[in-house]
């Protein structure tokens, strides 16, 4: 068996020899064209990927916040699920290791964070985050800004930003054909008296009345200044998402949105729903 | 068809005839309920308001001798919105007495001792708190009122909907809005 592969290997390099020497130098020329386009072409991207690392860490260190750059890819923490003897990863003999401490933390404040026994047992891949900033800026806002990376690849940015007051929980996401094709059928959702921003956004929520102490005139006006986002709020943190795509100015964008957004929750508001020790 | 089967689909469709109907008016019962609660949401907040009228004239009365016909509308305006009861007759005296309040303070403006007086400040600060909660109450008084209305509108609602009219909107010009936004260009 090993003779015949050898034969046929040998047999392979004498034809491209032969092929080389019939068709002359100018294939050589185009072959070597070619390898050097393909180096360049990985070289440039690595570059680029270079370039926009450090845009990002200028962003963060204007900012004040550390960088962590590289990526840590986890398996999700199953320790207090019940379901834990059922994970691929166990029955393989391969321990859960815990999840990203920075998605653990936000686990239970957004549902983009969501992650469950049975999406183990489904056998997905473990979402991770990503070139993590994080950091308090110079109104004593705490931030976590990273990328989050799903099983399907996808990459999200996301900027959350800690709250000086209790949050009611809702959602603010572009709309779509399918949220006007299901409010034509009767799907509730928030409205504001502003019907452009009612035709740009889809609000969700629990608690419409305290949802309106916050979206005022003033925050209308300054949300629809501004590309439409997926916008969620949890009661201790506010949340942007972005696409993976994004560059540093888009995140420097959104980060004076949020900040001015903290900004204009009225004074009664704060006095009524805010925390103790907070500006 | 058998009799079992025609006695099943008359059955399934008397207890939809009876089920739906009963849905609609519980759900209109519950829209009104809560038309009527944001109501007094914003009676409460206006309320407030007026009690905190008298203390800002008596403050401002010694500064602002030359004023006093401003401060006459505004004592007069109280009075009848604290008389008022419909979404009518509150509409009618919030569209006075807002920009009313707004002129007072305009003009103090050109009375430095009473910009100084600490009471002022206070009852100022105190007052655009009101007037952020009165802006707030009657957004969430709109939104419901929308609610309502837009479900007698809509089909299957309005087939329920029996004599039930629109509620009117509580609509003034909102000073909240007309403030100017700050812009800041910092990063």
């Amino acid at each position: 068996m090993w003779s015949v592969t050898l034969f046929c290997g040998q047999l392979r390099i004498e034809r491209a020899a032969d092929w080389l020497i019939h068709n002359g130098s100018s294939n050589i020329f185009w072959i070597v064209v070619a390898i050097l386009g393909f180096v360049g072409s990985l070289k440039t991207r690595d570059a680029l990927r270079k370039g926009r690392s450090d845009e990002f860490t200028m962003f963060a260190f204007n900012k004040g916040f550390s960088f962590d750059r590289g990526g840590e890819r986890v398996a999700p923490m199953m320790t207090h699920d019940p379901l834990l003897g059922l994970a691929s990863d166990s029955l393989l003999g391969f321990a859960s290791r815990p999840l990203h401490p920075i998605l653990e933390e936000f686990r239970f404040d957004f549902r983009r964070f969501e992650w469950n026994a049975m999406s183990e047992v489904r056998d997905e891949t473990p979402p991770y985050a990503q070139s993590i900033m994080r950091g308090r800026d110079a109104d004593g806002v705490n931030w976590a800004i990273f990328q989050h990376v799903r099983q399907n690849s996808s990459v999200t940015w996301c900027l959350i930003a800690e709250s000086p007051v209790l949050l009611p929980i809702f959602s603010m996401t572009p709309e779509t054909a399918a949220d006007r094709a299901a409010k034509s059928l009767g799907k509730r959702e928030l409205q504001v008296e502003n019907q452009a921003f009612n035709n740009r956004y889809f609000i969700e929520t629990e608690e419409p009345d305290r949802v309106l102490h916050l979206l005022h005139p003033q925050a209308i006006d300054r949300l629809m200044y501004l590309i439409p986002a997926e916008w969620e709020f949890s009661p201790r943190y506010i949340m942007v998402c972005l696409p993976g795509t994004a560059s540093s100015q888009n995140l420097e964008t959104y980060y004076n949105a949020i900040k001015n957004f903290i900004r204009l929750i009225p004074g009664y508001y704060r006095k009524d729903f805010g925390f103790p020790n907070q500006t | 068809m058998t009799l079992p089967i025609l006695i099943g689909i008359v059955v399934v469709f008397a207890l939809i005839a009876i089920v739906v109907p009963i849905k609609f008016m519980n759900m209109f019962v519950q829209l009104d309920k809560v038309c009527e609660e944001s109501w007094s949401g914003i009676d409460i907040v206006l309320r407030r308001r007026y009690d905190l009228i008298p203390n800002l004239v008596s403050t401002v009365k010694g500064y602002m001798d030359h004023e006093k016909s401003v401060l006459e509308q505004i004592s007069k305006l109280r009075e009848q919105g604290v008389q008022s009861r419909s979404v009518d007759q509150v509409m009618d005296v919030e569209k006075q007495l807002a920009p009313a309040l707004a002129n007072l303070f305009a003009r103090a403006e050109a009375y430095p001792e009473l910009k100084a007086s600490a009471a002022f400040t206070e009852l100022q600060r105190e007052l655009v708190d009101t007037e952020d909660r009165v802006a707030a109450a009657r957004r969430i008084y709109n939104n419901n009122v929308r609610e309502f209305n837009t479900a007698i509108a809509m089909f299957p609602g309005s087939v329920f909907a029996g004599g039930r009219k629109d509620k009117p909107f509580f609509e003034i010009d909102d000073p909240v809005a007309r403030r100017p936004v700050t812009v800041s260009f910092s990063s």
